[in-house]
């Protein structure tokens, strides 16, 4: 009996210590707010759109999922892949893939906002987690994308302005797949590659006028459309 | 060779420190005979009695609402059948008032979407309406999570819930749901007559409001749980101060303007008023209703468009039927009550 535990103890750890086949390499991912070029800066700075607003961007808050590295030889998907994006926090900003394996890498890819399934699964922990304000109570499921701030041309209590995005039911979905094509980005074994996201929001407000788009708060058309046009403001540089 | 005995000892050892840390026993929800298999998937929150008890201390306490003043029990009596008994609608904190009635809590891991107008599709995460809605506890769930992380005697029962004194908001709702999935009510006189058990045995009147019931009403409020789990347009008129158009508000299609959530009937002696404004008080207002007070509209229920006749003796013995749903045994189940230290 002994002798058996302990062939079988061996055989285990044997089985633990063979060498991989396939080396492996890590990914830093960091995901850049931006707005016009600069560096975003919420609730102080002034931003201004080529639409002709005048803007302060109190908070930005969104969701991607699903985050995937397609080569020619080599692909590689994210294991429960949901990260909360916050301009607040700039940890939330960097995503580290392990694991990758060793090779050139033609895109990146992911979503914006978390699928269907995940809206309808119950209570979730991490960065999916109820408590981190990117859920709806009343018409349930997760928002995708949080924008806010305050412009002089918005004819609400404050001059605040408001985009809740989300909604997972048809038909107004409002998940969006983002490709990022990289210049063959490798990754080496053992070693770190660093790939630099930006997300600039300049794309998003030149095509909005802040007088009469300023509340988008429940799954909706607008809301579809303002997911369409947040899926425009990633780019690799 | 004594490399083998200090592993051998080592796995044993950890071994009974696993069995030894899992002090949440576990609990099953026994599926009553006859009735289909729960939409709940339990694999995601296996139910324990120390989750269970968790949830239970959570649904009574009023930390839930930003004053600390109103509870989930507030508005969920238990020996109402978790309903709100002699309110029409909902109550808040501050003496706010809520816009629809608060439903009856029972059987619900049979249950695939939650409120009048189906807007929540899970039961985890239906507690976050009543707890974040301005109308009634006025929170918010990070507050709620601070507020538990912050009481030793909750850092507790986290602990011999989830292996880990920290409250999440994950936690705290897979907590909650452990309690409501074991509200089930099927031990009514009906469920008797149904297994053919003593105090199962139904009179005159009410076998005949039973056949009444099978033809009339059963399309809707499906046996054994007495709701089908869908929705519909049943003829009532709006409310004028409310205008409640139920379904419409989630789905925005115009097919769904007056769709609300079919009711489960059982333990509905104790549930009134009735409807999802609670503007009938007694059953027989309600039959009353689906005899001669249906409302047309594009969207009333295909299912009433034809009109029910009802003599008053029928009407009596419907009723007298719907009686037979009481389950006294889930009204005054112990494990259900205030959580007494």
């Amino acid at each position: 009996m002994r002798n058996l535990l302990f062939a079988i103890t061996i055989i285990s750890l044997y089985g633990f210590s063979i060498p991989p086949k396939t080396a492996f390499g890590t990914l830093e991912i960091t995901i850049k707010p931006q707005l016009s070029g600069q560096p975003l800066i919420l609730t102080n700075k002034l931003y201004h759109s080529t639409t002709g607003d005048s803007l302060y961007i109190d908070a930005l808050r969104f969701y991607i999922s699903a985050v995937q590295l397609d080569g020619k030889t080599a692909v590689f998907a994210e294991n429960n892949s949901y990260h909360l994006i916050d301009a607040e926090e700039s940890g939330s900003q960097t995503i580290i893939l392990k694991n990758v394996p060793v090779g050139t890498y033609q895109s990146l890819s992911f979503y914006i906002g978390t699928d269907s399934l995940t809206n309808v699964a119950g209570a979730l922990g991490g960065d999916l987690d109820p408590t981190l304000g990117m859920y709806w109570a009343w018409n349930s499921g997760y928002i995708n994308v949080k924008v806010e701030g305050r412009s002089n041309n918005c004819p609400t209590l404050y001059h605040a302005f408001e985009f809740h995005l989300g909604g997972y039911m048809p038909p107004h979905q409002t998940v969006r797949k983002v490709v990022i094509p990289l210049d063959k980005m490798k990754i080496v074994a053992g070693k770190t590659t660093f790939l630099l996201v930006n997300t600039d929001l300049a794309k998003f407000f030149n095509r909005i006028q802040l007088a009469m788009t300023n509340k988008v708060v429940i799954p909706s058309k607008a809301a579809a459309q303002m997911a369409d046009y947040f899926q425009d403001v990633f780019y690799a540089k | 060779m004594f490399l083998s005995k200090r592993l051998l000892s080592f796995c044993l050892f950890s071994l009974f420190f696993a069995l030894l840390s899992f002090t949440g026993d576990e609990l099953k929800l026994v599926v009553p005979e006859g009735w289909p298999q729960p939409v709940y998937d339990f694999s995601n929150n296996p139910l324990t009695s120390a989750g269970f008890q968790l949830g239970r201390q959570l649904f009574y306490d009023p930390l839930l609402s930003r004053d600390t003043t109103i509870s989930c029990a507030s508005c969920h009596l238990q020996a109402t059948g978790f309903a709100h008994v002699d309110h029409a609608l909902s109550h808040g904190i501050v003496g706010r008032i809520g816009h629809r009635n608060a439903p009856a809590l029972m059987n619900l891991a049979w249950s695939s979407s939650f409120m009048w107008d189906g807007g929540v599709q899970h039961l985890d995460m239906q507690p976050i309406s009543p707890i974040t809605s301005p109308a009634e506890m006025d929170e918010t769930m990070k507050n709620v999570v601070e507020k538990l992380n912050n009481t030793g005697k909750y850092r507790r029962m986290f602990h011999a819930a989830f292996g880990d004194s920290l409250a999440t908001g994950q936690r705290t709702l897979q907590a909650l749901s452990q309690f409501i999935l074991l509200l089930n009510s099927a031990n009514s006189k009906y469920d008797k007559f149904i297994r053919q058990e003593p105090g199962g045995e139904f009179n005159a009147q009410e076998m005949n409001g039973l056949a009444i019931f099978r033809q009339h009403c059963a399309t809707c409020h499906t046996e054994p749980l007495f709701t089908s789990g869908g929705f519909a347009n049943n003829g009532l008129p709006v409310d004028t101060a409310l205008l409640d158009f139920g379904r419409l508000r989630i789905t925005q299609h115009p097919q769904d303007s007056l769709l609300f959530k079919i009711p489960t009937l059982r333990n509905i002696q104790f549930t009134y008023p009735y409807m999802h404004d609670g503007r009938f008080k007694k059953l027989l207002e309600v039959v009353n209703h689906y005899t001669a007070g249906i409302q047309n509209s594009p969207t009333l229920d295909a299912r009433l468009q034809t009109p029910i006749v009802l003599t008053h003796e029928q009407k009596i013995d419907l009723v007298a039927f719907l009686l037979t749903l009481t389950d006294r045994e889930f009204l005054f189940d112990a494990r259900f009550g205030f959580p007494r230290e």
